[in-house]
């Protein structure tokens, strides 16, 4: 219920954006930004980089909320998108500024127990093979490559890309099951 | 050839898909499967669906309030924006590299017109200020052509035109046509005596009002890019 009435309250937000109304973009960027910035933040590791990756999504969202299309993506799915391809294409430019560190799975061993039946790809990542399931989290939250996986997990790209490709098809079954 | 055959199989397409927003392929592959999604409507829906498939992953990260100086500068930038007008050069924005990736993807999850040729071997978006592809610039390979797509249309002030120019390193110029303000597709042969590689050459638009439009650049330069290679 609170899900649905909140993405009714963001399609009504994004819809008013677009036609310019600032009070309600300012709204929008206080019921979001939290979230899209811990997004920004997982994968550019430094808070001056997710800044600007943020400030550079939310312009783009100002600028691109009349195109925004109801039927195609909800409205978080949307801005997601937008902060996770704006993040992943400043890494690629600042790749060789990141520093190794040290792989974090603490999110796999210590989900919050309420939530893990609320989430279905919870529960499919549960079936994932563990290399499988450190893979595409890895992949996702921090935006490794397959080079970059391979190095960190001490494995052939080729193992790794056997394991996302893997890992990908068995979360997609699961999901759609 | 192999490279476009092995798209044509559909589990490898919706892994490909998978992949891409999972962020894990990356360089020469990323962008392949980029110019792919411009082209392939079902290609976009596979990505769209990894996107939601995906998304909850992110029910697990714990918000963080940004710096308040984050929503500052956005609202700045934002009041500086209002009363833009369309020939304003702030309206266009050099293309880089970086604003044609972001622009690929709103573009593909919104759904912009499709481009429907031969595949290309070198293209260039020209953006507007949105970060918005209003013109896509491509070029077959070994063809001495240029396929111009509109892909917003435009409402321009009388009597003056956005013209496209190729724009090599000595400064030498040529004017290759007058972009089309309304949605359409248009192909332009370069001239034969013309002998440059327009590979070599950036793409320039300018706008201009004389008659000689597309022979002599006079015009205010709002937009500068090089192509990008496939």
């Amino acid at each position: 219920m609170v899900a649905d009435s909140q993405l009714r309250i963001l399609i009504r937000l994004l819809a008013a954006t677009a036609e310019g109304d600032k009070n309600a973009f300012s709204r929008l960027y206080r019921l979001t930004s939290p979230k899209l910035y811990a997004i920004a933040l997982r994968i550019l590791k430094t808070e001056s980089h997710a800044q600007e990756c943020l400030q550079e999504a939310y312009l783009s969202v100002w600028r691109q909320a009349a195109t925004y299309q109801q039927g195609k993506a909800a409205p978080m799915t949307w801005l997601v998108t937008i902060v996770r391809n704006r993040a992943l294409d400043m890494l690629r430019r600042q790749r060789h500024e990141l520093r190794r560190e040290e792989i974090e799975l603490d999110l796999l061993s210590d989900t919050p127990s309420e939530q893990v039946d609320s989430l279905a790809i919870e529960k499919c990542l549960q079936l994932l093979r563990t290399d499988q399931r450190e893979c595409v989290l890895l992949a996702y939250y921090e935006g490794l490559t397959h080079p970059e996986l391979a190095d960190r997990l001490s494995h052939p790209i080729g193992t790794i890309k056997t394991w996302i490709r893997r890992g990908l098809e068995q979360l997609r079954q699961c999901l759609e099951a | 050839m192999s490279g476009s055959l092995r798209y044509q199989n559909p589990e490898l397409r919706a892994l490909l898909a998978g992949e891409y927003v999972l962020g894990s392929l990356h360089g020469r592959a990323r962008r392949r499967f980029e110019t792919l999604m411009l082209t392939d409507h079902v290609l976009r829906h596979e990505v769209l669906q990894w996107a939601r498939r995906l998304e909850p992953l992110n029910e697990e990260l714990e918000a963080v309030t940004p710096s308040p100086h984050v929503w500052t500068a956005i609202e700045q930038q934002v009041g500086a924006e209002k009363g833009l007008l369309w020939n304003s050069v702030v309206f266009w924005r050099r293309l880089g590299m970086v604003a044609a990736a972001a622009s690929l993807v709103l573009a593909l999850l919104l759904g912009i017109p499709l481009y429907q040729a031969p595949a290309p071997e070198r293209i260039a978006f020209v953006t507007d200020s949105t970060d918005e592809p209003v013109w896509l610039v491509s070029a077959p390979s070994r063809s001495r052509t240029l396929r111009i797509k509109t892909l917003k249309s435009m409402s321009m002030p009388a009597g003056e035109f956005c013209v496209l120019w190729l724009v090599w390193k000595d400064g030498f110029n040529q004017g290759v046509a007058v972009l089309p303000d309304n949605t359409g597709e248009m192909t332009v042969r370069l001239p034969k005596a013309m002998k440059r590689d327009p590979n070599k050459a950036e793409l320039v638009v300018t706008v201009e009002t004389g008659d000689d439009a597309v022979t002599n650049m006079q015009g205010k330069v709002m937009f500068k890019g090089p192509w990008t290679e496939l």
